[in-house]
């Protein structure tokens, strides 16, 4: 059982196209950048936003698609969703909250209320349950959202960004306890984030949402190796450079190669670590087989490391000591020398996502 | 002291609280009139007396009729105005509005061609069905609710607006369909709103004399409201028409005092 | 009492908004009027006409307070008035005598009252705001009013019964307490659930033609305006009541030399033409 969708919509004047599959017990964290389309595809799972073309199945029942004229409204869907400002319903209180989903759904009053407070014990505010949503502080509203969602015993359990509203001394230790609740829930599981570290925490598969279309799609690790599109790569921190190789040769821009470990040839993608470009003031002599004159374009102070922006005739960051950067009085537009081994260029194909 | 500043809170400046103050009388005077000239001493046979009795009892049974049609009529329009959008969307909230800036007597005139005996709807009203509504207790409430909706909407649809429609969003995810969403989620929601334009409403049609008086007539017992009551006894008859005027100004600042900050916040948009 | 008034001035150039055109035409006209007038002679309030060559010119502006039945007459008369004296002005207030003798005793400004009964006026008169005695200038009678067709067969007072709504007067108006001293006289009850109270005799006239009440009690000189849109049915005279309407200057007139003129106007042979012409009775 599983969740398999096929989403398009066209919302003018863009049209978003994916299409993704989640079995039960999965979580799929949907990154990219804003306005991306990752809202559109939580509203169309969620039926808050009609598919323009595709399908979408959960659990073999088709929820939604347009040539077959089939389109289940959210009331009826089996999907629990926690929204990205939670959304309690500010007149009730929190067991009235959580007891809304139950009572919609079928339950004698008593009997939704007996479970709403099983659930506010389970999400340890067993003592708030009489309080309103204005009473409570941002994490407890997330885990009372939560349980709101969870408490239906939803198929399919959609998370739009659910740290984005806490501030970030408070999201450790929510992020943690979330991740609790998804080992225990049994159905599919999609969330929304722009955070890595979400999606590190709780995800078990990527999939980097950019224009309205997949990007790339993998585990963490395979994506952050390999990263297809320079959102990504500056989503895990590191450099990304695209180019043809000839043999050894990865020709990055007219007239500027750089040799890479491995031969290889056609379009290429290689990724360099900031940590791995080494800047001088004059060309370098020694082992280094990429060595280029360039030019300083930006300087970002981070704590006692820098990161020193490089463009011309590629954009590249280095990340250099405070100490170093004072030693070679480095400042924008300043000419200086990089360099990175060939060993620490490694080449890889495009992939289709 | 002169020179010291005891309270350091900012004093409002002396010119706007002087204009304020002769505000405050122009609108306090003649309430106070009210209450100088009655006849205290007649006040309780004034307003027992069969014309007072049924002046006050048709009254309270018109206006909150009005105010229930207002209700029932005003919330869905007003719903689809904050709501939905459709061609011509602006023309229907200034019809909605329309019988708030009418000279009251104008919409009694409308209502007459309208639904009088040979109105547009009134002429077949009658000749098939035998009803009409000119001269009658259901005219007199037709002719307040047309006056006193406007307010209902109004207030409906600012609040409808300024709510986020998302909440409805997160009612049907979690099974709600669209009358529970309304009934548990919307309503609750903009119930402070909604009583305080019902309580405007309500005010409104109290008070409607010109289009009541043309389009139902003055009928003691039937459409004779406290408005019309009063201006009858005006002429000849000017204590009770004092006796009456206080029993409206009663019940309207009881009503008042009752909403007190509410107004603001359900009028603002 | 016969009084001839033909007395008018000489034009003056200068008349405020007209084209030069016009007041050439107007001018022309007024002198060949005036020249009649001359010829005509004039006289005083005395009952003897005498031609005389001294003509006094009338100025000024007046306000007259005059019952809503003298609408349609006192209008027809005021045109007439103007014509006469050019620069003079003089404008209405119609409204139920009732209302008026309360506007006039709590100080309203009027130079002139016109009552449609006897009792508006002695209490102007008690409250001592008339100069002067008041005078009768004309008498009214009750007619019934119906539908056009008379659909419900009204053809006396105890028909009205037949109505499902009677529009009447209300009785501090002289055409209320008329209707209801006739009601009386032929033994006819309206109950209050039947009857539909107007203000003045406009108001109740107009709840037959253009409302929806199908009959109503309003003076004879109501009736005969009612063309297409209704029918008269008249009282016998065993059942109808009489009216007689007083006219008097009123004592902080501020132009009482034009307010005794009006008087004499409405009383003299245009006035009591005109009224004859709407169907007042006269006042003897």
């Amino acid at each position: 059982m599983s969740l398999e969708a096929d989403v398009e919509v066209t919302l003018d004047p863009f049209t978003e196209r994916l299409d993704l599959r989640v079995d039960d017990g999965e979580v799929v964290a949907v990154l990219g950048p804003n306005g991306s389309g990752k809202s559109t595809l939580l509203r169309a799972l969620a039926g808050l936003q009609p598919l323009s073309g595709g399908r979408i199945v959960l659990d073999g029942e088709t929820l939604d698609d347009p040539s077959a004229r089939i389109l289940v409204p959210p009331e009826r869907r089996s999907c629990g969703m926690v929204f990205q400002d939670y959304l309690l319903f500010p007149h009730l209180s929190a067991v009235a909250n959580i007891a809304f989903g139950l009572r919609c759904r079928g339950r004698s009053k008593a009997e939704a209320n007996r479970l709403a407070i099983e659930w506010m014990g389970r999400i340890g505010l067993a003592e708030r349950a009489t309080s309103k949503p204005a009473q409570l502080s941002g994490g407890q509203a997330q885990h009372v959202a939560l349980a709101r969602a969870l408490a239906t015993e939803p198929r399919l359990l959609l998370l739009d960004e659910p740290m984005a509203a806490l501030d970030v001394t408070a999201r450790g230790p929510v992020r943690h306890r979330l991740r609790h609740h998804l080992e225990t829930f049994g159905g599919s599981c999609v969330m929304v984030t722009h955070d890595p570290l979400d999606a590190a925490a709780l995800a078990d598969r990527l999939i980097i949402l950019e224009g309205g279309g997949v990007a790339q799609r993998g585990t963490l690790a395979e994506v952050t190796a390999r990263p297809q599109t320079a959102y990504v790569a500056e989503l895990v921190g590191l450099n990304l450079i695209d180019g043809e190789a000839h043999g050894t040769d990865l020709v990055v821009a007219p007239g500027f190669a750089l040799e890479t470990a491995s031969p290889a040839s056609g379009a290429r993608l290689a990724v360099i670590a900031p940590r791995d470009v080494a800047l001088y003031l004059d060309r370098p002599d020694g082992s280094p087989r990429n060595a280029w004159p360039t030019r300083v374009a930006e300087v970002h102070l981070m704590g006692d490391r820098v990161r020193v922006l490089l463009d011309d005739p590629v954009r590249v960051a280095a990340e250099i000591t405070a100490r170093s950067l004072a030693e070679l009085r480095l400042t924008d537009g300043s000419p200086v020398w990089a360099s990175v081994k060939a060993t620490q260029i490694d080449s890889y194909p495009l992939t289709q996502p | 002291m002169a020179g010291t500043i005891t309270d350091r809170r900012r004093r409002p400046a002396v010119a706007v609280v002087a204009v304020a103050t002769v505000t405050v009388a122009f609108l306090a005077l003649p309430l106070i009139g009210l209450f100088t000239k009655v006849s205290w001493s007649t006040l309780g046979t004034d307003l027992t007396s069969p014309v007072a009795l049924d002046a006050l009892r048709l009254s309270l049974v018109c206006s909150l009729w009005a105010t229930g049609l207002s209700v029932v009529l005003g919330l869905p329009l007003a719903w689809v105005l904050a709501r939905v959008t459709f061609p011509g969307r602006s023309l229907v909230r200034a019809l909605a509005i329309l019988p708030m800036v009418l000279p009251p007597v104008v919409g009694g005139v409308a209502l007459l061609l309208a639904f009088g005996r040979d109105g547009i709807l009134g002429t077949p009203l009658f000749d098939w069905f035998g009803v009409q509504l000119t001269f009658s207790t259901a005219g007199a409430v037709m002719a307040e609710t047309f006056v006193a909706m406007p307010f209902l909407v109004i207030t409906v649809e600012a609040a409808l607006r300024s709510m986020d429609g998302r909440y409805e969003e997160a009612a049907a995810n979690l099974g709600a369909g669209r009358w529970t969403t309304f009934r548990r989620v919307t309503l609750p929601m903009i119930s402070s709103s909604l009583i305080a334009g019902a309580a405007l409403t309500w005010a409104r049609a109290l008070g409607e004399f010109g289009a009541t008086i043309t389009f139902a007539g003055d009928i003691q017992g039937r459409t004779q409201t406290l408005p019309l009551a009063v201006y009858l006894a005006l002429q000849g008859n000017e204590q009770v028409a004092i006796a009456l005027s206080l029993a409206l100004l009663a019940v309207s600042l009881v009503v008042l005092v009752a909403l007190r900050g509410r107004w603001l916040g359900a009028l603002s948009p | 009492m016969n009084s001839h008034h033909c007395a008018s001035r000489a034009p003056r150039p200068l008349i405020p908004g007209r084209s030069p055109t016009g007041r050439v035409v107007l001018g022309s006209v007024l002198v060949t009027v005036a020249l009649l007038a001359v010829a005509c002679g004039s006289s005083s309030s005395s009952a003897s006409s005498t031609t005389s060559t001294a003509v006094p010119s009338l100025t000024g502006s007046i306000t007259v307070s005059a019952a809503s039945s003298l609408t349609g007459a006192f209008g027809q008369l005021g045109t007439l008035f103007h014509a006469r004296h050019p620069s003079t002005t003089v404008s209405f207030n119609f409204a139920s005598s009732g209302d008026l003798a309360s506007q006039i005793t709590a100080g309203a400004p009027a130079d002139v009252f016109a009552s449609a009964s006897p009792t508006d006026m002695a209490t102007v008169v008690k409250a001592g705001d008339v100069t002067g005695t008041p005078v009768v200038f004309a008498r009214n009678s009750l007619e019934i009013v119906v539908k056009p067709g008379n659909p419900l067969g009204i053809h006396s007072l105890a028909d009205l019964t037949k109505a499902p709504v009677v529009s009447l007067c209300v009785t501090t108006a002289p055409c209320g307490a008329t209707a209801e001293a006739a009601l009386h006289r032929a033994h006819v009850t309206l109950p209050a659930s039947q009857v539909t109270l107007g203000q003045n005799v406009d108001v109740t006239f107009a709840a037959v033609t253009t409302g929806d009440a199908e009959a109503g009690i309003v003076y004879v000189t109501n009736a005969k305006t009612i063309g297409t849109q209704g029918v008269g049915i008249p009282i016998p005279a065993s059942q109808n009541v009489t009216t007689s309407y007083p006219i008097a200057v009123i004592k902080t007139t501020r132009d009482a030399a034009l307010a005794r003129a009006w008087v004499a106007y409405v009383l003299g042979t245009t006035g009591q033409r005109v009224l004859r012409q709407a169907s007042f009775l006269p006042a003897h």
